[in-house]
């Protein structure tokens, strides 16, 4: 059962790697305007001070593709070359044991996947340790017992998204675990329970899992980890509580073609954040599940199988309560998730300086979809979300966006051309009452704008006619900030264009947000020819995300308020189809750089 | 569980009956599995009782989700498991920082149990196992970070024993440290490092390979420091230093089809060959290399050493191809050619006959259906195919040869057998003659499930059996008919055994003795069984130990 533990964390991990991409800086630029047939993608892999880093394992995947993908391993300088490359949206990871990717920062690489010609550098800092001893009360060692480090909140304090993942090391003879390489957050650790296979007996995997120090998953000690520090001394005093069993039968709900078995996992909500606590699988033609060492409380039970067309089936959370007692007999259906089709459409343009420009592949364009988390389902256990990866269109420019839980979405799309723009994202008409529904109440048979509106989806809906545009003419704007004498550059100062024209202040497509370099230097691309406001403000520090907040369709309100703010400072500009617009120099007087500037946009 | 009074009482008169008619000892009962077993007994270490030890049992043919079974010893060492139902069951303590002192039964106990049955004074004495531990760096004296550590008994007979199989291995950590423990006594080299020939594993590694270094930081097995444990001791400071990087080449070639055109899209399989005198073994698996579209494909990093490359198809792929040897020296190898040509193909449908048992049909359902073609002495290119919702399957990319089946599901459910094969409705004994490229349809795989036993006692007259001697037990079917063979069973320590999913029909119970030890030329002796279906037959089987005189 441990080995389709690993399977679903597996799982997990290529679902988080699919929606959060690898901290990396890419400069893909003039190199892409003749695309080549196949191509190369090199790079270098640094630690946190830049010295190379040798070999490191790095896989590159064209998105989208059930393939492996290509490896490379890093010389003793830290480089890697892979070529002969066809073209298209590629996925890079990179792995060495003992170390984790920098974390990657999405306003100053908002980018997350690279294509052929890009120079990557990779950063990767050495994971942090959590080491202690498994005792029993009269401080006899625990051996071979798994301990599990749960990572409950990132780096940033937010609760861990899509399956966090588990670390797991056993014991030694004196007791003595140490689990490393750990990303930098805050854990639980626990000791025994969960898990039974038939290969093998598990002398504790039938307990409640006691979590450190000598506690159950309410009360457990909160440990912060640092990148590359160690925090020792984690010790756990074992309870050896026997736990419960929970056993079912997961079905599903297509019945054409079998799926291969169900992961069904038990999540219980801690401190408002949903834990997968236990996971045990179903195999295809199996008898049921069983959970084994479950301790008392609340837990949601989700059955899940993956079809190898590549369509997720599962079930609703079944709201589970063991107390004191062994539950049989839980019969679970999985069904088939939601999906969103439509097409992506590339509009030219007739101005005579944007001839003979690269038009983007449709391989390369990344069709990603974005749920409201503040109007989430709060039963769903958060790697519900991850299975909803971003899709690639196929050549006609069709795609289909899977495995879609019941939510509001809206849509992340990059033109991936440097002459291109993403104009417009939108629905025929509002497609009631199965489709997207709207803050606003919008006028029937007019195209409804699915960028600045929620499309919100029911449990299993297929939503069909998404038409994304993505025009020809697109400038790029760079330029300097200009300070004040004996003024200094804020940490996350953002360059604002905000449309001008009073017809476009709705359309959030036209909204743009880049993070200013250290030496003061900014640039935007893919933007639509038109006027803009140019602003410059600072955001708090722990702020993340900039842009993507800043088209939230909630965010209206912030982006009025940046609208008008804008308008206040008058500084106008008119970019010109195909113009690439450079050394402007903007000034910036910070009346008073405060923290939490922009409250609207933050959580 | 208390069985019905009755059948308790028929079971004592059977066997009371096999004991003393051996020549007409066969019967049968139904096979009931609600009367649940208990075993028991004590844990001890240096004969002192040891209390807090978990004892677990497990099948002896397991499979993913069979139940286990456990109990933890009390105060004074003494263990009961309850509610077991009757099979063949491995029992041992889980203790891993400890080591069974009996060395002919160093993994544990099989108990053959029938049901109801009472087993006591099932014991075992443990020993403090030894430890080995240290550091492991590269010749910079940069720790190496999950590196694997090998221990090498010095003495062929602390084999035996294996350490306790931590499911990770011992291997290094973050700092480079390892201790290995729960170690048997006995001289030992502790070595790290993949060597030349040790082939597995080697892909989607992202370290170099080094040459196997014993401690302290020999190539050379002879030079090695040997580590002596003793009960309990600890071996520390056995510090590894690495010293040189096998040295890997490239090696790069192309797959083209019959008329010399790229395939692209297939998967590269690759094996590493060793001759070591007379014999050649291979082993080998995917590369994670495939062809691009000029159907070129590249192998990183590979040892010197003898090789061939060969296809994986995709399933739906009728594609094959010979494998292509070659040798790597001292430098990269270019230009290997793979010829891959359109293979014969089988297809048909798989029945089920005589049995409509839901667990049964939903087990096949699932199933892959392989096909292995065999062309004198080799067997190659096995393809498997999963079966449709109707039955029907299709295996492709075959080579000429004869064509013989078998069902993952056969795996998995025990008593669930190929009962025989028909083409075109002529049924095929010897397996399907397949010619090149032979499109051959209606196919019959006529599946039958099964579930008679045969349950048996050895018994002993005039001798002993020597306390490391085993008993095998094989079983053949006089007039034929089994598609596959039936796996050889163990007896336990008291001589009993038991063999599941049978079909009906007569058996040849053939019982042989093993292990070192016996007096002269290892005994045997055969009986004559007839199975029938949904029951347990009981067996004695007599063994004289009275010495013959030579020949």
């Amino acid at each position: 059962m441990k080995r389709y533990l690993y399977n679903f964390l597996a799982a997990l991990t290529l679902l988080i790697t699919l929606s959060i991409a690898v901290a990396a800086q890419s400069q893909s630029d003039e190199s892409l305007a003749n695309a080549p047939r196949t191509g190369a993608i090199s790079g270098r892999v640094v630690n946190e001070s830049g010295q190379p880093l040798a070999n490191v394992l790095v896989n590159v995947r064209a998105f989208g593709a059930g393939t492996p993908g290509r490896t490379a391993t890093t010389d003793s300088e830290g480089s890697f070359q892979l070529s002969g490359l066809d073209p298209a949206a590629f996925v890079v990871t990179a792995s060495l044991p003992g170390y984790v990717l920098a974390p990657r920062d999405p306003d100053s690489t908002p980018n997350g996947y690279y294509h052929l010609g890009d120079s990557i550098r990779l950063e990767m800092i050495k994971g942090g340790v959590i080491t202690g001893t498994v005792t029993r009360s009269a401080g006899e060692p625990v051996v071979v017992v798994p301990v599990r480090a749960y990572m409950i909140r990132d780096s940033k304090g937010q609760p861990s998204r899509y399956g966090a993942p588990i670390r797991e090391q056993t014991t030694d003879d004196r007791g003595v675990y140490r689990i490393y390489g750990l990303p930098m957050g805050t854990y639980v650790i626990s000791a025994g329970g969960g898990s039974s296979s038939g290969y093998s007996v598990s002398a504790y995997g039938t307990d409640v899992p006691t979590y450190a120090p000598s506690s159950t998953r309410d009360t457990a000690a909160e440990i912060f980890v640092r990148a590359g520090e160690e925090t020792a001394n984690v010790d756990i005093r074992y309870r050896g509580e026997p736990g419960r069993a929970v056993s079912g039968i997961a079905n599903s709900a297509v019945v054409v073609d079998q799926p291969p078995g169900f992961t069904i996992t038990l999540n219980a909500t801690f401190n408002g954040a949903s834990q997968s606590s236990y996971a045990t699988y179903q195999p295809s033609g199996g008898r049921g599940f069983s959970f084994y060492g479950v301790a008392d409380g609340d837990y949601d039970l989700i059955a899940q199988s993956y079809f190898p067309g590549g369509d997720w089936v599962i079930s609703e959370p079944r709201r589970i309560k063991v107390k004191g007692a062994d539950i049989t007999g839980i019969e679970v259906t999985a069904k088939p998730l939601g999906s969103i089709t439509g097409r992506v459409v590339l509009e030219e343009s007739k101005a005579p300086e944007c001839k003979g420009k690269r038009r983007p592949l449709f391989g390369e364009i990344v069709v990603g979809p974005w749920h409201n988390e503040k109007n989430a389902p709060k039963d769903q256990p958060l790697f519900v979300w991850g299975l909803g990866v971003p899709t690639l269109p196929d050549k006609q420019g069709e795609f289909a966006l899977r495995n879609l839980a019941p939510g509001e979405y809206r849509y992340n799309v990059r033109p991936e051309a440097k002459y291109w723009y993403l104009k417009s994202i939108s629905w025929p008409s509002s497609p009631a009452p199965s489709g997207p529904s709207s803050a606003k109440a919008t006028p029937p048979n007019r195209p409804f704008d699915a960028a600045r509106n929620w499309t919100t989806l029911k449990s299993g809906d297929r939503l069909s006619g998404l038409t994304i545009t993505i025009a020809e003419g697109a400038a790029s704007f760079r330029g300097q900030i200009d300070l004040a004498e004996g003024q200094k550059l804020p940490p996350k100062l953002f360059v604002y264009l905000v449309p001008a024209e009073p017809e476009k202040a709705d359309d959030v497509l036209r909204f743009f947000a880049s993070l200013v370099s250290a030496d003061g230097s900014f640039a935007l691309n893919n933007l639509p020819p038109g006027r803009y406001w140019v602003i410059a403000q600072a955001v708090s520090e722990n702020e993340s995300n900039v842009l993507s907040k800043l088209r939230l369709p909630d965010e209206a309100e912030a982006r009025a308020k940046l609208l008008h703010d804008a308008e206040a400072a008058k500084i106008e500009t008119e970019l010109k189809p195909c113009q690439n617009l450079t050394d402007y120099r903007l000034p910036f007087r910070s009346a008073a750089p405060t923290a939490g500037k922009q409250p609207a946009l933050g959580p | 569980m208390r069985p019905p009074a009755p059948l308790a009482i028929i079971s004592a008169i059977l066997l009371c009956c096999a004991g003393f008619c051996p020549r007409a000892n066969s019967q049968t009962k139904p096979a009931k599995k609600n009367a649940e077993a208990t075993v028991s007994g004590k844990v001890t270490i240096k004969g002192k009782p040891a209390p807090g030890v978990v004892v677990g049992m497990r099948s002896s043919q397991p499979a993913q989700f069979d139940p286990t079974f456990k109990a933890t010893t009390d105060q004074d060492g003494n263990y009961r498991i309850g509610d077991v139902p009757a099979g063949s069951y491995e029992v041992a303590p889980v203790a891993p920082a400890f080591v069974i002192s009996d060395v002919n039964n160093s993994r544990g106990q099989t108990l053959v149990i029938t049901e109801s049955e009472n087993v006591e004074r099932i014991d075992f004495e443990l020993g403090r196992g030894g430890v080995i531990t240290g550091k492991v760096t590269d010749a910079d004296g940069s720790p190496l970070i999950e590196e694997r550590v090998n221990l090498v008994p010095v003495d062929q007979r602390n084999q035996r024993g294996p350490v306790y199989a931590v499911s990770s291995g011992f291997q290094t950590d973050d700092r480079g440290i390892y201790r290995m423990f729960g170690i048997r006594p006995g001289s030992y080299r502790v070595a790290i490092g993949e060597g030349t020939d040790n082939f597995y594993g080697r892909f989607g590694r992202t370290r170099p390979a080094y040459r196997t270094t014993f401690y302290p930081d020999a190539t050379d097995p002879a030079k090695a420091t040997v580590i002596e444990i003793e009960e309990g001791t600890e071996a520390t400071r056995i510090d590894i230093t690495l010293g040189e990087t096998v040295q890997g080449f490239s090696v790069n070639g192309r797959v083209v089809d019959e008329s010399g055109k790229p395939v692209a899209n297939v998967s590269i399989g690759l094996d590493r060959i060793v001759v070591d005198g007379n014999n050649t073994s291979s082993s080998g698996g995917g590369t994670g290399a495939r062809t691009d579209r000029q159907g070129e494909f590249r192998i990183e990093k590979l040892p010197p050493g003898k090789y061939s490359v060969s296809i994986y198809p995709p399933p739906d792929s009728d594609l094959r191809a010979e494998p292509v040897t070659f040798d790597v020296l001292d430098q990269d190898v270019t230009g290997l050619l793979i010829k891959s040509s359109m293979g014969a193909s089988l297809s048909g449908v798989v029945v089920l006959e005589g049995s409509r048992d839901n667990s049964v049909l939903a087990a096949l359902a699932q199933s892959y259906v392989s096909a292995y073609v065999r062309e004198g002495q080799n067997i190659t290119s096995g393809r498997a195919d999963r079966m449709k919702p109707d039955g029907s399957f299709r295996v492709g990319g075959l080579r000429a040869g004869t064509a013989n089946f078998s069902l993952d599901a056969m795996r998995n459910v025990k008593g669930l057998t190929i009962s025989r094969v028909e083409r075109d409705g002529v049924v095929q004994p010897n397996g399907i003659q397949i010619q090149n490229a032979e499109q051959v349809t209606g196919i019959r795989i006529i599946v039958a499930y099964s579930n008679g036993s045969i349950r048996g006692v050895i018994k002993i007259e005039n001798g002993t059996m020597p306390p490391s001697g085993r008993w095998f037990i094989q079983l053949t079917r006089p007039e034929g008919g089994v598609h596959g063979s039936i796996t050889p069973a163990l007896a336990d320590s008291r001589g009993h055994f038991l063999i599941e999913g049978l079909a009906a029909g007569s058996y040849e119970v053939i019982v042989m003795a093993s292990g070192p030890g016996w007096p002269q030329r290892p005994p045997n002796a055969k009986q004559l069984v007839t199975v029938t279906d949904g029951a347990a037959t009981d067996v004695t089987v007599t063994i004289d130990l009275t010495p013959t005189p030579n020949p």
